[in-house]
């Protein structure tokens, strides 16, 4: 019985990737963004997103149910041949890096404004990549299950956090209604939809080989893509109706100042500190799959353990070049984002797609 | 698992990472502070911290005073006196004078937005017929508890209201809403909660007076409990307000007429010798005078914020902004509004009392 | 046989308690070697020697008549043979006797342990004449049973197998025996139930158990950490037990038990996270008002670990989150200290663990005095001298409390230095280094395996019918009627 690399991975906490992950992506990108552009009917743009985002999260579901391989970038090696699958992977590569600096840059930003104000945000940056370092010497499935403890804790200080602040509603902060045009609706939807291809993405890291129980699969994936839009919903849901359109424009993190706000049964108050963990988790859920892909993009050397910290070096010394301070950074995101996603992670991710589809169709006319 | 607990140790020494910790015997806990505008505009602030020396003594606190160019200049300016650095996060009150919240009050408030150590859950007050200096010096000395004084005031009397700053700044930034804070003022050495402020903008316009402070909560469900008076001496009956709940309605045929629907649920308290209650018909007979002398106040309160103050602290155009009212965006649409009142109370007891002794 | 008789007189001429009895009888010779030290005395001269006595007494008499009865001695030699031999083995009174070849086997090895050696003409047997070297049953010393049975295993191996075997009275109960130790030639057991347990698991150990190789297995510890020698991480995977019918529940799920000779202890393996946690007593009460008693073990799990923590972040980075009021006491109560709050904390709970090593070192002639010294010193002295202030007592006191709900002292060792990996992270980064260190702690947790199987698992590779019968709830036991799944194949229970 010596224990292999690839140990088990059940559908489950193979599916709970996806909502580990969600928070990471919107609070302080994907919220602040859609709010400036729809103001207080953020709430149902949001609904029309998730509506529209199924579409990539059946492309990504047909993936994962019909290869053989291990993961993307064996597949891409695989149908493409060494050369095109070597550049799309390459293309992937780029995608998650930058997605990871941003990550990493927003979450130190978000300790550095709201708890610790003097200490320099490099240490933050440094204190944030070290447990990053220590899980990415564990295998996959200590990873997934990980995921897993980490989600359930989030999911409980959810649940308290919407106890606490359900004295503040103002149904009246809602209203006027459809006050938007057309144009910041499309432009929110884009918003919405680019950004939650990150954590589906995060699920082409196994395919249906690695996972024990496969008649489950399918059934999983639906019922926790469900559950973290409604998630997703409930939270710019709240936050609109404890903050109001004009005093969320004020803020940079209007959800942590909904949190503020939180008081239950006058005892507990101002315990927003420990909710925020929920963000950190989060961030810290999506950076360890982000990590596992870089790595294994490396050729396997017989260094394989000091990759992370080379990864967390060079990480770090990227977010320190190109993001300066945090208006640096608002200016990145509201111009770029949308475009870095688009083009490194879901154009590669449609190519493939498209081409198990034509092999599909072409092994079919064949053995007709 | 030492090697992670290593490099965690040597992350700290390498980038200084211990610059935000202090403990607690360094902080001054401020438990008040008021600010003051001197002739030649600068700021004076002058708070009470708390005194941790010695354990009997703790209502009492320590007042430092110092002068600056800015709040957050003089507010640091008292770290020459004080062994410890203010720490602003437990703030209980936020006293301004008179002459701050008709000019610079925009200014004055920018530093407690920004401020990231602590919330914004003080309360605000501005001082009325006094400055703020000479009433933080009351407070003190009379050992008095503003947040408890400012709790029972608004829970039992409803002439001032429990808005912290998040809320004064909520209701500020919805387009079409003017905002009102509670007034304090010094009574022969005593600390007395007063009627409200009314503002335009950021600026300061006057007073309202007490009845009508408590017109103004109840119309924005603000009210918890007051009592009412009606008719006097022997046909005087008294009244007290358990439950209230407003509701502002756009008329459907005018589009510049406001409905109110004011539900109250009150409880009877004492009566004039000429009064009787016996049956259902003299208690709805009851109930129609407090009607009508609830409906006239609330008339009347309209009416001077129309003509008089000229400035929209109730709510009309936020409920027209809401609603997509255009009526809201021509000029001066305050003093074209049209108002109609309806007002039900349902008197649940009598205090247990049925037949006059 | 004189070589051998001169072979064994010559090894122990420094073993004085062998002792050597010369029995002659009507020309015949026979030689018993046994260790003083070993034997039950009373069985040796009632059983063995007057047995041999009476039976070369009997044969005696016997060949003396069929000497005189020509004929029938001419019968019997011409069925029988040569009856001259006087056969020990079956003539012997004693339970458990067996002919050895001295050339192929040690003979020291029996004889230091508990046989008796015999030798007669051309034969060596020996006998088992053990004493009891071991105490009575008792109660068990280290484990609480409130409403269970009081009886726990003793050091002798015989004695634990018969304890097991009145609670599983089924010939699928497997003992499989084997001497380990060059020098101690302990016995090591190891039971299982065959049609339930599974068989890689078996074979792996078994495996790993014949491969030692070692001087002397002297607790069941050494045997522990060969099995163990892959696990890296802090959790024990493994649980030691003193109860008999802890280790009969274990073995009907489909776990594996190992005995070990001189050793009161068992070890059930695998083991999950959960079995830490929860105990066998849960299940003599009644199952609805159990779940309170696992919430409340819960919830101590996480106010050993995160308390000093939580107080410590509070303290020095924010104080925003406590009420005035609370904070206002603390300052007050920590004006007059001179440490920071770091050192303090380390100081209060250093000196508790030592007052708790103290506890379990000192016999129990001295032991009460000192935790009345212990009290005295950790209570009112050190607030009133001004070292520590008082809520850093009440801080401790929780932690060390909420400790006490765990017997398991792997369990103790593990909890002791997770908290203190908290109250550094705690202490210097505040609030985000609780988060770095329950990431830490749950990356620990979740990738330790047992022997293959998840550790956390019932939580972690989620499955909510196991969830359900013992993490939070318990289920009547007229309706658990499957077996778990990960632990065996056979898994209908009941019908």
């Amino acid at each position: 019985m010596v224990e292999k690399d690839s140990e088990k991975i059940y559908s489950l906490g193979y599916s709970f990737i996806i909502l580990s992950s969600f928070f990471a992506v919107f609070l302080g990108i994907g919220s602040y963004l859609m709010f400036k552009n729809t103001r207080n009917d953020t709430y149902w743009v949001c609904i029309i997103g998730a509506l529209i985002s199924t579409i990539i999260f059946f492309i990504i579901r047909y993936i994962i149910n019909n290869n053989d391989y291990d993961d993307i970038y064996e597949l891409n090696k695989g149908i493409f041949g060494k050369f095109f699958g070597k550049l799309l992977n390459f293309i992937l590569l780029v995608g998650f890096i930058s997605v990871a600096c941003i990550i990493l840059f927003n979450n130190a930003n978000f300790f550095n404004a709201e708890y610790l104000p003097d200490t320099s945000i490099n240490f933050l940056k440094a204190i944030i990549l070290l447990p990053l370092v220590y899980i990415s010497s564990k295998n996959l499935s200590s990873i997934i299950k990980m995921n897993q403890v980490l989600c359930f804790i989030n999911i409980g200080m959810f649940v308290l956090s919407i106890l606490g602040v359900f004295a503040e509603f103002d149904l009246t902060n809602l209203e006027p209604f459809l006050n938007v045009s057309t144009g910041e609706i499309f432009r929110s939807i884009l918003i919405y939809v680019t950004l939650s291809t990150v954590p589906f993405s995060m699920l082409l890291v196994a395919s249906r080989k690695r996972i024990k129980d496969t008649e489950r699969l399918n059934g999983n994936l639906l019922k926790t893509f469900v559950f973290t839009n409604f998630l997703q919903f409930l939270v710019i849901l709240i936050t609109l109706l404890v903050l109001g359109e004009k005093f969320i424009s004020v803020f940079r993190f209007p959800e942590h100042i909904a949190l503020k706000q939180f008081n239950l049964f006058n005892i507990l108050q101002r315990i927003e500190n420990f909710l925020a963990l929920q963000f950190y988790f989060s961030s810290f859920s999506l950076m360890s799959f982000l990590f596992y892909y870089i790595i294994k993009a490396m050729p396997q050397t017989k260094l394989k353990n000091y990759y992370s910290i080379a990864i967390s070096v060079f990480l770090y010394f990227l977010t320190s070049v190109l993001f300066t301070n945090t208006i640096v950074f608002v200016e990145v995101i509201e111009k770029y984002i949308v475009y870095i996603i688009l083009i490194t992670i879901l154009l590669p991710i449609i190519i493939t797609f498209f081409r198990l589809l034509m092999l599909k169709k072409y092994s079919n006319n064949i053995n007709k | 698992m030492r090697k992670y607990i290593i490099a965690l140790l040597v992350l700290v020494i390498l980038f200084d990472g211990l610059n935000n910790l202090r403990e607690v015997t360094d902080l001054a806990i401020v438990k008040a502070i008021g600010i003051d505008m001197t002739e030649d505009g600068q700021y004076k602030t002058t708070v009470i911290v708390i005194d941790t020396s010695n354990k009997e003594a703790q209502n009492e606190g320590i007042i430092y005073e110092a002068i600056g160019e800015s709040v957050h200049d003089s507010a640091r300016k008292i770290v020459n006196e004080s062994p410890k650095k203010l720490y602003l996060a437990q703030m209980e009150t936020l006293i301004l004078s008179e002459d701050i919240a008709k000019n610079n009050f925009e200014d004055t408030l920018g530093f407690f937005i920004r401020d990231n150590e602590g919330s914004n859950a003080f309360y605000l007050f501005i001082a009325n017929g006094c400055t703020s200096d000479e009433l933080i010096k009351s407070i003190n000395e009379e050992k008095i508890n503003i947040k408890s004084l400012l709790n029972s005031s608004a829970r039992y009397r409803g002439n001032c209201n429990m808005d912290s700053l998040n809320d004064i700044l909520k209701t500020k930034m919805k387009p079409g809403i003017n905002i009102a804070i509670n007034t304090a003022s010094i009574d022969d050495t005593k600390v007395k909660i007063n009627s409200m402020a009314y503002f335009d903008g950021w600026n300061m316009r006057g007073y309202l007076t007490d009845d009508e402070s408590i017109i103004y909560n109840l119309l924005r469900n603000n009210l918890d409990n007051t009592i009412v008076v009606a008719e006097q001496k022997e046909n005087r009956i008294g009244a007290e307000i358990i439950y209230s709940k407003t509701e502002m309605t756009l008329d459907k045929e005018q589009n510049n007429k406001v409905n109110f629907n004011i539900k109250i649920k009150a409880n009877i308290s004492e009566t004039g010798s000429d009064v009787i209650i016996k049956d259902s018909e003299q208690i709805q007979n009851v109930e129609y005078i407090l009607e009508e002398k609830i409906k006239t106040d609330v008339n009347e309160f309209i009416e001077k914020v129309k003509n008089e103050y000229g400035s929209d602290i109730i709510g009309f155009g936020n409920l027209m902004y809401r609603k997509k009212d255009d009526f809201f965006y021509e000029d001066n649409y305050l003093s074209k509004i049209d108002t109609s009142v309806n007002v039900e109370i349902d008197i649940q007891n009598q205090g247990g009392v049925t037949k006059k002794w | 046989m004189n070589n051998l008789l001169d072979y064994v007189k010559s090894k122990s001429k420094d073993l004085n308690d062998i002792f050597f009895r010369n029995i002659c009888i009507d020309g015949k010779e026979i030689n018993l070697i046994y260790d003083e030290a070993l034997i039950d005395s009373t069985m040796v001269s009632n059983f063995v020697i007057r047995s041999i006595v009476d039976s070369i007494r009997e044969e005696s008499i016997l060949k003396n008549e069929i000497d005189e009865d020509k004929d029938l001695k001419a019968k019997i030699d011409k069925k029988l043979g040569n009856v001259q031999e006087l056969d020990i083995e079956n003539t012997i009174a004693i339970n458990k006797i067996k002919k050895i070849d001295p050339q192929k086997e040690n003979v020291f090895e029996y004889i230091m342990s508990g046989f008796v050696l015999i030798i007669y003409e051309d034969n060596a047997y020996v006998v088992e004449t053990k004493a009891t070297l071991s105490r009575s049953i008792s109660e068990p010393t280290s484990e609480n049973s409130i409403r269970g049975a009081k009886d726990s295993f003793v050091e002798n191996i015989m004695k634990n197998v018969g304890l097991i075997r009145n609670r599983v009275k089924t010939e699928n109960l497997v003992y499989k025996e084997k001497k380990l130790g060059r020098k101690s030639k302990t016995k090591v057991a190891l039971m299982y139930i065959s049609d339930i347990a599974k068989k890689d698991l078996v074979k792996y150990v078994e495996e790993k158990i014949s491969r030692i190789d070692i001087d002397a297995i002297l607790d069941v510890n050494y045997i522990q950490e060969y099995i163990e020698e892959k696990n890296d991480s802090d959790f024990p995977i493994s649980i030691n037990t003193q109860r008999p019918d802890v280790v009969s529940y274990y073995l009907l799920q489909g776990r594996i038990v190992i005995l070990v000779d001189n050793s009161p202890y068992a070890l059930v393996l695998p083991a999950f996270f959960e079995d830490f946690i929860n105990n066998i007593d849960d299940l003599y009460q009644k199952s609805k008002n159990v779940t309170f008693t696992k919430v409340i073990r819960y919830i101590s799990l996480i106010l050993t670990i995160l308390t000093p923590a939580l107080y410590l972040s509070l303290i020095t980075f924010d104080q925003e989150s406590i009420p005035a009021e609370l904070l206002t006491a603390f300052a007050t109560q920590r004006e007059g200290v001179p440490f920071p709050a770091f050192v303090e904390a380390i100081i209060m709970i250093f000196s508790f663990e030592i007052l708790r090593e103290s506890d379990m070192r000192s016999n129990k002639v001295s032991g009460n005095t000192l935790s009345i010294v212990g009290a005295l010193i950790l209570g009112d002295a050190a607030v009133s001298a001004g070292i520590v202030s008082p809520i850093m007592i009440i801080v401790v006191a929780i932690t060390t409390i909420s400790g006490l709900n765990f017997s398991d002292i792997n369990v103790i060792n593990v909890l002791r230095k997770w908290r203190a990996i908290f109250m550094l992270f705690a202490s210097l980064c505040g609030i985000i280094g609780i988060g770095i260190a329950t990431i830490l702690f749950v990356a620990s947790l979740v990738s330790t395996r047992s022997y293959t199987k998840p550790f956390t698992y019932p939580v972690s590779p989620l499955n909510f019918t196991e969830m359900k019968k013992s993490l939070f709830t318990r289920i009547n036991i007229s309706k658990d009627k499957k077996r778990q799944k990960i632990l065996t194949n056979n898994l209908t229970k009941s019908r």
